[in-house]
């Protein structure tokens, strides 16, 4: 991208963070986006009665990124009850850590925990549901516990790197200590929505200049011909770089920036251009998984939840309707069903239209 | 972090602190808190919670817009509930004080308050507004049973006694002031409310995330409904201990302790569980004292047996022998006497001892080895006594550990036992019992290799020559060779050596500097063998590369050394022995591989095979023959001397023929052997027999070297005088000898001049006088008597003259000596 394209990136960058109060207006409300049934299908599927998100196309374990996600459906379909049941398994099972931040995994054999990394995108969904939650439903209990959360990311897992304001994957393997071509990051953590609320419970906290620098890096993270940012980007140089070890894919993990900008309410086509770009035709034909070395389509992803995404990116450019297929939720695996229904809360709010 | 480390200390301090105020509180009630609730909240009748335990409650704020209720207006509280109409004896409405059966201390139980209270008076007509606040009001007192006993109360009311009901409702008010009288008393059973049942129910199964999910469900309904706060308390416990556990699971010790601190009530007797992982976590983060604290307050305060003994048998895994001592003083001792510890307190015992084992710098304590011994014995296994084995052999007490191992073995037999064993009688010097221990298990590891090779080659270096079966030497030897260990390749050279089987001995000694080619004994036998089997161009190439590095390597090669060198080599052969009967001494030269003979110090070569004896070394005929001698009893060596080199065991030899057979070996170089025989010959009553016997025992070990051995059998039996002199001269000069190869020259003059008194002083005694007197410093003497031999022929005496010569142009008094 040229430098003319930069700067005006980085302009749209700062416009799309606006201060507290503008930001307010942006904020999604969340609360009753999504219909008993729809939920209920979902949630049979894919919500144990203990609490856990089942990630089944991933031996049936749990993460802190489905906890968090479920959190969110739970309360994006009004249901106290399941939220409580989440967030009941998710602190008493997984908020094993010393300092205040969630084990990544939890499987379903003993040890249940074998890896107490943390994941910060999980950390972050979970501290976001809860204090979206917290207020939708007047819970206290909620709002605390999402200030705990984010005051322990902002202490282990925010650092800065030069200019920037980096959220580092996890805390222990990202940094320049722990990798050769440390540090690295993932763009597709940066739950832009969640920023400004965890501003406010955190008043002193980075958050702001987290999220600006999310802009910058994306800005700055446009690699090969479709301009599009890898999941797992080494900062060690000057320039962003895809990480080493990693496949240098526009893949699983970075599909979700696109999803995750609009949800903030940054719908630009400046920002959105290369992924609408990429995914033109992607609802009908399937949804392009892009090695940014070879320019070459790694996989394409058929299930219709993930079809929802590039019917979702035109729905927002354009207004395009949803197309009619799209418009039934049959759940087929737990992470495509819940970047439909993250799609489909945010159309439910912001785009009935196309709906 | 340094603030969640300050944290951490704050809150192990609290934690030790309200250990320590309830310790106070349960020391006075022993039941408690969630023990109480878990009981189908059935609660005793007393108030036995401390309150340290309780979480603060708050009475939530009843609204009273629902009215001042009189008369017999029903309270409605929520269409969900169905409250009873309350009435009062008397008219009016008084709230339902009764709790909902979950606390006897009622103090703390907000959830049924009224929020106007009334006089307490039946006939009081206190408007009721309470119906709304709580759903508890809907709880009857009696079935499944609030604290208060209210049967005298009903009766009294049934009864119609006014008075005692009074008296009776004051009592029960002034105790519970929260409890106001039921309704009615005849009341039937009242309608409960199923759904917040069904919470306590999940609650009490552990079921947090759908007890949870309840409230959420019932609240999202009914947004006026409010939760019992000590429900939504108890979930929070509820949820923070299986936190806890999982942390603990997984290892976050600082986790663990952070949930212990801010939930202090989960720190009770009746969940031993927390306190126990609690103590973990503090012993696994370095804080071993607050683990001990915490194990402390267990043992105190506890009862339950099992528990108060599975706390110490899992503090033994993380707490010191201090702190261990601290807990093991909080025993109790039963109704039979025993502590209960006992089964533990072997455990610790065993540890400490070995722990001690390990480490020589460590003792054990009395009582733990006496306790240890005392199970050693009772029991059926060995590892006790295998424990006090190796503690004792590293303390120093070989004879304890040689008792102890011994024992282990009537019980087990394992590597370790006998490697055990092994080293301790090794170390008591029986390496013959240590061999024979150490071989059963010498292929079992490196170690008891190790120990094999070690008590072989220690039994090996025994001196004199240790008696050796042959398969035990077989096997030894095969040991040796098979792990190409050079000390005992060398030993082996050294045996074979003594016992007179040079060649064995080279090709042993050959073999040790084959794998330790810097060992210097092994080069020091390997010339002295060359040297005597007469293989010049070995031994020449022995000192050429020894010489330099080693003095009496290259000493072998120096002429005015060689004389006071093996005094075997000097050693006469009596006629008896040089001519005995058919016996032929084989010859150097070709030694043919002879039938494996079945000798008790015959040495295998290191491929394995057994040689024949070795040749008469030349050397022994250099001297001058002495009168030959015959022995009257008889026929010498007879036909059976030739014999003697495969023949039947000694032991299995009487009389004659054992005198036969030592006179045979005797010839044949093999002195101790020989020694044997004639010890077995000396247990005659024939008193020629013994008498020859002794002269050959003294032959014998004079030809061996062992010259205090030789005299004290040269007074076995009264010897014929000539016989006696002969003895007494061979004794004197090979001690004259054995002291001028010591350099004690003063001594080998004694004993020359000794000698001479009783026998003439031919050339090679007078030459090693000579050099006696050479290297005492009286040069002159020494050339007047190297003259005088040079004037008999003596070649030696001749060399040295040369010597001599040379060295004292320009040489000080002490030159000769520092020849050496």
């Amino acid at each position: 991208m040229n430098f003319a394209g930069w700067v005006g990136a980085m302009f749209l960058g700062v416009c799309a963070l606006q201060p507290q109060e503008g930001a307010a207006a942006e904020m999604l409300k969340i609360q009753a986006t999504i219909s008993p049934a729809v939920w209920q299908a979902y949630a049979g599927r894919f919500l144990d009665p203990s609490g856990r998100i089942i990630d089944d196309a991933n031996g049936s374990i749990s993460h802190s990124e489905g906890q968090g996600y479920g959190l969110i459906l739970a309360l994006a379909a009004d249901d106290r009850a399941s939220f409580e049941r989440i967030w009941s398994f998710t602190q008493t099972q997984m908020f094993l850590r010393s300092d205040g931040l969630s084990v990544w995994s939890w499987r379903p054999s003993e040890p249940h925990v074998p890896d107490i990394n943390n994941a910060s995108d999980g950390d972050l969904l979970i501290a976001y549901a809860l204090a979206m939650a917290g207020k939708a439903w007047q819970m206290p209990r909620y709002t605390v516990a999402a200030t705990a959360i984010a005051v322990a990311l902002g202490k282990t897992s925010i650092v800065a790197a030069g200019d920037d304001t980096l959220l580092l994957p996890g805390v222990d393997g990202f940094t320049a200590a722990a990798r050769k071509d440390g540090p690295v990051i993932n763009l597709s953590y940066w739950v832009f929505e969640a920023m400004p609320v965890m501003q406010q419970l955190v008043p002193g906290g980075d958050w702001q200049k987290l999220a600006r620098s999310g802009l910058d890096l994306l800005a700055a993270s446009r690699f090969g011909r479709s301009q599009l940012p890898t999941d797992w980007i080494s900062l060690h140089g000057e320039a962003p770089q895809p990480a080493d070890g990693f496949d240098p894919d526009f893949g699983y993990n970075a599909i979700r920036i696109p999803l995750y900008l609009v949800r903030a309410g940054i719908t630009d086509p400046a920002w959105l251009g290369p992924f609408a770009a990429a995914w033109r035709g992607g609802e009908t034909r399937g949804l392009p998984l892009i090695n940014v070395q070879t320019d070459q389509v790694a996989a394409t992803l058929a299930e219709p939840g993930y079809r929802m995404l590039p019917a979702l990116l035109d729905c927002v450019a354009n207004g395009t309707p949803i197309p009619p297929d799209l418009k039934m939720f049959s759940p087929t695996h737990y992470y495509p069903a819940t970047l439909y229904l993250l799609a489909v809360s945010y159309l439910t709010e912001r785009k009935p239209e196309c709906l | 972090m340094p603030v969640r480390g300050v944290f951490l200390v704050i809150g192990s301090i609290a934690i030790v602190g309200i250990l320590g105020a309830v310790f106070v509180r349960q020391a006075a009630s022993p039941t408690d808190d969630l023990t109480s609730l878990t009981r189908a909240r059935a609660s005793s009748a007393a108030p036995s919670t401390p309150s340290i335990f309780m979480p603060p409650t708050t009475t939530p704020a009843v609204p009273t817009g629902r009215g001042a209720i009189s008369g017999s207006s029903v309270v409605q509280a929520e269409p969900a509930d169905a409250v009873p109409p309350v009435v009062m004896p008397g008219g009016g409405g008084a709230p339902q004080g009764a709790a909902p059966a979950t606390e006897p201390a009622a103090a703390t139980m907000p959830s049924s308050v009224p929020v106007v209270p009334s006089a307490a008076g039946p006939n009081n007509a206190a408007p009721v507004a309470g119906g709304t606040q709580i759903a508890a009001p809907a709880q009857a007192p009696a079935a499944t049973g609030p604290a208060v006993d209210e049967t005298a109360l009903r009766y009294f009311a049934q009864q119609g006694d006014v008075r005692r009901l009074n008296a009776e409702i004051a009592r029960l008010r002034a105790l519970y002031p929260d409890w106001y009288p039921p309704a009615d008393m005849s009341a039937p059973v009242p309608v409960t409310d199923p759904l917040l049942d069904n919470m306590w129910k999940l609650y009490s199964q552990g079921q947090y995330a759908a007890a949870r999910a309840a409230i959420a469900s019932r609240l999202a309904s009914d947004p006026n409904w409010k939760v019992p706060s000590d429900l939504l308390a108890r979930l929070d416990v509820g949820e923070q201990r299986e936190r806890l556990v999982n942390a603990s699971n997984a290892k976050q010790w600082d986790t663990v302790v952070q949930i212990a601190a801010a939930t202090p009530s989960l720190l009770t007797c009746a969940d031993v569980d927390v306190l126990w992982r609690l103590a973990e976590a503090f012993a696994r983060s370095d804080r071993a004292g607050r683990a001990r604290d915490v194990d402390v307050y267990v043992l105190t305060n506890c009862q339950d047996p099992k528990e108060r003994l599975a706390t110490v048998q899992k503090a033994m895994a993380y707490l010191g022998d201090a702190d261990l001592d601290d807990l093991l003083a909080l025993e109790r001792t039963g109704a039979d006497g025993k502590g209960e510890f006992a089964a533990v307190r072997g455990d610790i015992a065993r540890r400490r001892v070995g722990a001690a084992a390990k480490d020589a710098a460590k003792t054990a304590s009395a009582e733990d080895i006496a306790l240890l011994e005392q199970l050693a014995r009772a029991g059926t296994k060995a590892d006790d006594a295998v424990l006090l084995g190796s503690y004792l052999f590293t303390h120093n007490d070989a004879e304890g550990a040689v008792t102890w191992f011994q024992l282990a073995k009537t019980r087990a037999d394992t590597p370790e036992i006998a490697r055990g064993l092994a080293y301790a009688l090794n170390a008591l010097d029986r390496p013959a019992e240590a061999e024979a221990a150490a071989y059963r298990w010498r292929d079992a590891g490196a170690e008891n290799k190790e120990v094999y090779l070690v008590v072989a080659t220690a039994l090996l270096a025994i001196d004199p020559p240790a008696k050796i079966e042959p398969d035990v030497m077989a096997r030894m030897a095969k040991a040796i060779s098979e792990a190409k260990y050079p000390q005992g390749a060398q030993n082996l050279g050294w045996y074979a050596y003594n016992t007179g089987q040079t060649v064995a001995a080279a090709r042993w000694f050959s073999a040790a500097l084959t794998w330790k080619p810097d060992t210097e004994p092994a080069a020091f036998g390997l010339a002295l063998a060359a040297q005597k089997l007469g293989n010049k161009a070995a031994f020449a190439q022995v000192i050429r590369v020894w010489g330099p590095r080693s003095q009496r390597i290259a000493d072998l090669a120096d002429p005015t050394k060689k004389a006071g060198i093996r005094p075997a080599d000097t050693f006469v052969l009596p006629p008896s022995i040089a001519n005995p009967g058919a016996a032929q001494p084989g010859r150097s030269g070709a030694i043919a591989p002879a039938a494996r003979v079945a000798s008790d110090y015959a040495v295998p070569t290191p491929e394995g095979a057994f040689l024949g004896p070795d040749a008469t070394t030349p050397a022994a005929e250099t001297a001058p023959a002495r009168t030959t001698r015959v022995s009257s009893s008889g026929g010498g060596g007879g036909g059976a001397g030739g014999g003697c080199r495969s023949t039947t065991r000694t032991e299995q030899l009487r009389g004659m023929s054992a005198l036969t057979r030592g006179w045979c070996l005797l010839s044949l170089n093999r002195p101790i052997e020989a020694v044997d025989a004639f010890d077995i010959a000396l247990n005659t009553n024939d008193g020629k027999a013994r008498q020859d016997a002794a002269y050959g025992k003294t032959l014998a070990n004079l030809r061996a070297g062992l010259t205090d051995a030789a005299a004290i059998s040269a007074a076995a039996a009264p010897q014929d005088t000539r016989r006696a002199v002969e003895m007494r001269t061979e004794i004197l000069t090979q001690r004259a000898i054995a002291a001028y190869a010591d350099n004690r020259w003063t001594e080998t003059l004694l004993y020359l001049d000794e000698r001479s008194q009783i026998a003439p002083e031919q050339n090679d005694l007078l030459i090693i006088r000579a050099w006696s007197y050479y290297h005492l410093g009286k040069p002159r003497e020494a050339k007047r008597l190297f003259v005088a031999a040079a004037g008999t022929g003596s070649r030696d005496a001749a060399k040295a003259l040369a010597v001599i010569a040379n060295s004292q142009q320009g040489a000080t008094l002490g030159d000769g000596r520092d020849r050496r």
